[in-house]
C-alpha cells in the first residue's frame, strides 16, 4: 500500500515537475495560463480603462501572460527567423513572454484562422508577410487583410529574388533567351496561390516568356529540386539561397525591386537589366483580431519602434538577412491595402 | 587525416563540465517529453529552440541534437509499459513491446530497446561522421517519382502487415487513406471532406490522429476492462544488467544491421518521414524472419528491428541537413532555423564556414547518445515502477497529458476533439477485432503518396515517364512482387484451413 502511494506520488511530481520546469515557454504551462488568460485579459481591460484617463500618448496596456506569435509558415523561413528574432527582444526588453507558434498548412490559413478566432485581448496575432491577402486573391479564403486589425510592420525582405543553375545560365539574358527557344519548357518552382506564384506569372508577362509551373513543396523542397537539377528557376529569398550562391551552386538572376538594397547590394536589380518588373516585398508586419482595443495596438506600435531602432535587434536582423523597417499601424494597413491591390492587379491581368 | 583531428578537438572541446551537464539535461529532457504518449520529440526541440538563442552556437545546436536524441529513444518506455506509443516512431514498438510486458518481461524488452536504440544511433552517427558528402548526394537523387515509389512500397506493406487477415487489413488501411483526403488537396488546395469548416481544412493532424488511436483507445479498453472488477498487476521478473543474455544479442546482429541500414535510408531521403522507419524496419523484419508467426506475441525481434532503425533515422536526416542544407525531417527543419538564427552558413558553406560546429555536433551525437544508453540505464527501475501504479490513476493523468500534447500541435481545441475521434475509432477497431497498423500506416502514407504522384507528374508531364527512372522502377517492382506474394501466400493458408476442416469434418 505505502509502495503504491509512493509510485503514485513520484508519477504526480513528475507530472507537475514537468509542467514546472524549465522556462516559462513550456507550452503545458501556456495551455494552462491560456485559460487564465480570460480572467486576467478582463483585468487588464479595467486597468486600462481607469489609466487611459491620466496618459494620453503612452498605451496603459501591457501583456499579463505569454503572447502567441502565429506563424503561417514552417520553422527555418523569412517569416519564421524575423519572427523568432522578434520574441527574443520583444521578451528582454519587456520582460513578458513571446513564443513562436508554427501553424503551417493550407496556404497560410491555418494560422489566419486560428489568430481570427482568437481572444482579442493582444495575446495572439499573426505574423506574416501578406499571405492573407494572397490566399484571399488565390480564391483559398474568403477574407483578407480587413478581416484583421493591422499591428505595426518590424521587419522587411526585399521581393524574392530569381535564382537559378549557373551552369546552365550565367545572367538574366540567357535564361530569358533559353526560355523563348523552348516555350513551356523550362520550369520554375512555386507553390500554388502562394506569394511567389504571382511574382512568376507577373515575370512571364514582362520578359515574354512561357515557362513550366510546377509545385515541388516548400524552401528546401525548391533548394533540393534545383540542386538537382529538375527545375530552372527558383524565387528565393536571400537568407535561404545565400550560400548556395557564395558556393556556386546559384546564380541570382534579378531581384524584383525598384533599386538596389544594401543587403543584396550585388545582385542587379530586373529592371537595370532591361525586365521591368518591381513585385512587393516582404513586409512583416502584425494582424490582429478584428476587435482588439487600440491600446493594445499602441502599445506594440510603441514597442516595435523602440525595436527597430535599438542597435542589438538590428544586428539580430542583419544576421538573419533582413532589414528593420517600422511602419506604424495605421501606416501598415495602407501598405497592406497598396500591396493587396498590387498583386490583385496582377492576377486581374493574367485573367485577361 | 584532417577530419580525425578536426574531431579530437571537437570533443576536447565538449568535455566540460558545463556542456556535458546541459547535454544531459538535454538527453534527459527529451526522454521524458518522448515518452509522455501526447508530447513527442519535434515538440521539445521547438520548446528548447528558443532557450538556444542565449548559448554560442555550437553549445544551442549540440542541446538541439542532445534533446531530439533523448525524445526518439524516449517512445520506447510507454511503447512497452502501457502500449502507447511516446512518438510516432515508436508505434511499432508497442507489438511486441506491450505483450512482452504482459508476460511478466518488462525488464527484457526495455533492455533491448535501450540498447539496440544506442546501437542504431552510433551506427548511423558514424555513417554521419565519415560518409556523409558522398551520401548526400543520394539525397538529390530522389525526385517526386522515386519519392512516390518509397510511398507505394511502404504502402504495400500493408499487405505483409494484415497477413493472415488480409481482408480485414486492406479494409482498414483504406480507412486510414480516407481520413488522410481531409483537407485541402496537396498542390492545389481543394478542400475535401471539410463540410466547410475551416478546422478541417488542413487536415487531420499527424500526432493528434497517433495520440488517438493508440492512446486515447488504450484509455477506453483499459477502462471498459476495468469495469469488470479484477485488475491484476502484471508481476514482473527481476533481470540482471540489461535484462538479455549474450547468446541473445548476438542473435539480434543481424536483424540490427538491416533495420539500421533502413532507419539510415529513410533518414537519408528527406522526402520521407522518420516516422515511418520504425514500422518499416519492423515490417521487414517480419517478412525476413524464419519464425514471422511470433512477431506480434512478444518477440524481441520486434522491439529491436523497430528501435535501432528509428534512432538510425537521427543520423540520417542531418546527413542531408549538415551537408546540403536541406533538413529530411520536422526536427532538422528547426535545426535549420537554429543554424540561421545564430548566423552560421546552412548548405553546403557550413563545412567550410563553420567546421567547428559541424565537427561539435558530430562529437555531442555520441557523447548525448552514450548519455542516453546510461539514463535509461539507470532508469530502468525507475520506469518499471509505471506498472505498480494503479491504473484508474495513471490512465486519467495519461488522458490529460494527451489532450495537453494535442493541443500544443496547433493550438486549437480541434486537435483535442480529433484525438477523442481517433480514440473511438481505435476503441471501435478493436472491438470489430480490426487491426490498427495498416490504418496509421496508410493515414502517415496517404498524403505522401498523393502530393508526390501529382508533383512527379507535373514535372514529368506523365505516370509512363516514371517509368524511365531506374530507382522508381526497382521500388515499385518490388512493391508489385511483394503484393502479389502475399496474396499468393493468403491464398494458399485459405485453402490450407479449407482442407484442415475438410479432414476434421469427414
Amino acid at each position: 500500500m505505502k509502495k503504491r502511494f509512493l509510485a503514485t506520488v513520484m508519477a504526480a511530481g513528475l507530472v507537475l515537475s514537468m509542467t514546472g520546469c524549465g522556462s516559462s515557454q513550456t507550452q503545458a504551462t501556456k495551455a494552462a495560463e491560456t485559460t487564465k488568460a480570460a480572467a486576467s485579459s478582463e483585468a487588464a481591460a479595467t486597468k486600462g480603462s481607469e489609466a487611459a484617463g491620466t496618459e494620453a500618448a503612452a498605451s496603459t496596456w501591457k501583456p499579463t501572460t505569454t503572447v502567441s506569435i502565429v506563424v503561417p509558415a514552417g520553422a527555418g523561413g523569412n517569416t519564421d527567423l524575423s519572427a523568432r528574432v522578434f520574441a527574443e527582444y520583444a521578451k528582454r526588453m519587456t520582460g513578458a513572454d513571446f513564443i513562436v507558434v508554427n501553424a503551417n498548412g493550407a496556404a497560410g490559413s491555418v494560422a489566419a484562422n486560428q489568430v481570427r478566432s482568437a481572444a482579442a485581448d493582444g495575446h495572439t496575432f499573426l505574423y506574416g508577410h501578406n499571405l492573407v491577402n494572397v490566399a484571399n486573391i488565390a480564391g483559398v479564403t474568403d477574407y483578407n487583410y480587413t478581416a484583421f486589425k493591422l499591428g505595426p510592420t518590424f521587419a522587411l525582405d526585399p521581393a524574392q529574388q530569381l535564382y537559378a543553375n549557373p551552369q546552365k545560365y550565367k545572367t538574366l539574358d540567357d535564361f530569358i533567351k533559353a526560355a523563348k527557344e523552348n516555350p513551356g519548357k523550362l520550369k520554375a518552382c512555386t507553390e500554388v496561390g502562394a506569394y511567389t506564384y504571382y511574382e512568376l506569372l507577373a515575370f512571364e508577362k514582362v520578359a515574354g516568356i512561357d515557362l513550366d509551373l510546377v509545385d515541388v513543396g516548400s524552401n528546401s523542397d525548391k533548394v533540393a529540386a534545383m540542386l538537382s537539377g529538375q527545375v530552372d528557376l527558383m524565387p528565393g529569398a536571400y537568407i535561404n539561397c545565400k550560400d548556395y550562391l557564395e558556393a556556386g551552386q546559384f546564380v541570382c538572376l534579378g531581384a524584383p525591386t525598384k533599386e538596389r538594397y544594401e543587403l543584396i547590394k550585388d545582385i542587379p536589380t530586373l529592371t537595370e537589366q532591361g525586365v521591368d518588373l518591381v513585385y512587393p516585398n516582404c513586409e512583416f508586419s502584425f494582424y490582429f483580431p478584428k476587435d482588439t482595443s487600440d491600446d493594445v495596438i499602441a502599445w506594440y506600435d510603441q514597442l516595435v519602434k523602440k525595436m527597430t531602432e535599438d542597435p542589438e535587434v538590428k544586428e539580430a536582423i542583419a544576421k538573419v538577412e533582413m532589414m528593420p523597417y517600422y511602419l506604424s499601424s495605421s501606416d501598415s494597413e495602407a501598405n497592406d491595402e497598396k500591396i493587396y491591390n498590387e498583386i490583385k492587379q496582377i492576377a486581374d491581368d493574367l485573367a485577361k | 587525416m584532417n577530419a580525425l583531428i578536426s574531431l579530437g578537438n571537437a570533443y576536447a572541446r565538449i568535455f566540460t563540465p558545463g556542456s556535458l551537464l546541459l547535454m544531459a539535461a538535454g538527453v534527459s529532457v527529451g526522454i521524458i517529453f518522448g515518452s509522455i504518449p501526447g508530447l513527442s520529440a519535434s515538440m521539445a526541440v521547438a520548446l528548447f529552440l528558443p532557450l538556444t538563442f542565449s548559448m554560442s552556437p555550437s553549445m544551442g545546436m549540440n542541446m538541439l541534437v542532445a534533446v531530439y536524441i533523448g525524445g526518439i529513444s524516449g517512445g520506447l518506455i510507454s511503447a512497452i509499459l502501457l502500449n502507447m506509443p511516446g512518438t510516432a516512431s515508436s508505434i511499432a514498438t508497442c507489438f511486441d513491446g506491450y505483450p512482452m510486458a504482459q508476460k511478466g518481461e518488462a525488464g527484457k524488452a526495455l533492455g533491448f530497446g535501450i540498447v539496440f536504440s544506442f546501437l542504431g544511433s552510433v551506427f548511423s552517427f558514424i555513417i554521419l561522421t565519415f560518409c556523409a558528402p558522398m551520401l548526400a548526394d543520394i539525397a538529390l537523387k530522389f525526385t517526386p517519382a522515386e519519392n512516390f515509389g518509397i510511398s507505394f512500397f511502404a504502402l504495400t506493406m500493408v499487405a505483409v502487415l494484415a497477413s493472415g487477415s488480409m481482408l480485414k487489413g486492406v479494409l482498414a488501411g483504406m480507412l486510414g487513406l480516407i481520413f488522410s483526403l481531409v483537407g485541402m488537396a496537396p498542390i492545389d488546395g481543394t478542400a475535401r471532406f471539410t463540410f466547410g469548416s475551416s478546422s478541417l481544412m488542413a487536415g487531420y493532424d499527424t500526432l493528434p490522429t497517433l495520440i488517438g488511436i493508440f492512446a486515447i483507445s488504450e484509455i477506453l479498453i483499459t477502462a471498459e476492462s476495468m469495469g469488470h472488477g479484477q485488475m491484476e498487476t502484471i508481476k514482473m521478473k527481476p533481470i540482471k544488467g540489461f535484462g538479455f543474455t549474450w547468446k541473445e544479442f548476438v542473435y539480434q546482429i543481424p536483424n540490427a544491421i538491416r533495420s539500421a541500414l533502413i532507419g539510415t535510408g529513410i533518414g537519408i531521403l528527406p522526402g520521407i518521414g522518420g516516422s515511418t522507419s520504425g514500422m518499416l524496419a519492423y515490417v521487414t523484419a517480419k517478412n525476413m524472419s524464419k519464425h514471422p508467426e511470433e512477431f506480434g506475441k512478444g518477440c524481441p525481434d520486434g522491439i529491436v528491428a523497430t528501435e535501432t532503425a528509428n534512432n538510425a533515422t537521427i543520423g540520417g536526416a542531418m546527413i542531408p541537413l549538415l551537408v546540403l542544407g536541406i533538413p529530411g525531417d520536422g526536427v532538422t527543419a528547426m535545426m535549420l532555423g537554429g543554424f540561421l538564427i545564430h548566423g552560421l552558413s546552412a548548405g553546403p558553406l557550413l563545412f567550410v564556414k563553420n567546421a567547428d560546429v559541424v565537427y561539435g555536433i558530430f562529437a555531442a551525437c555520441m557523447i548525448c547518445v552514450t548519455m542516453m544508453l546510461l539514463i535509461e540505464f539507470f532508469g530502468i527501475k525507475v520506469f518499471v515502477q509505471l506498472l505498480k501504479i494503479p491504473k484508474h490513476i495513471l490512465m486519467p493523468l495519461i488522458l490529460v497529458l494527451c489532450c495537453v500534447g494535442a493541443y500544443a500541435t496547433n493550438n486549437r481545441i480541434f486537435d483535442v476533439q480529433s484525438i477523442l475521434l481517433f480514440g473511438l475509432v481505435g476503441y471501435l477497431y478493436h472491438k470489430f477485432r480490426l487491426p490498427t497498423t495498416p490504418f496509421v500506416l496508410c493515414f502517415l502514407i496517404g498524403k505522401m503518396l498523393e502530393t508526390y504522384l501529382r508533383r512527379g507528374i507535373m514535372q514529368y508531364k506523365s505516370f509512363g515517364a516514371f517509368f524511365q527512372r531506374p530507382i522508381f522502377d526497382a521500388f515499385f517492382f518490388v512493391a508489385i512482387g511483394v503484393v502479389v506474394w502475399s496474396v499468393y501466400k493468403e491464398y494458399k493458408m485459405y485453402l490450407s484451413k479449407k482442407a484442415v476442416k475438410a479432414t476434421e469434418q469427414s
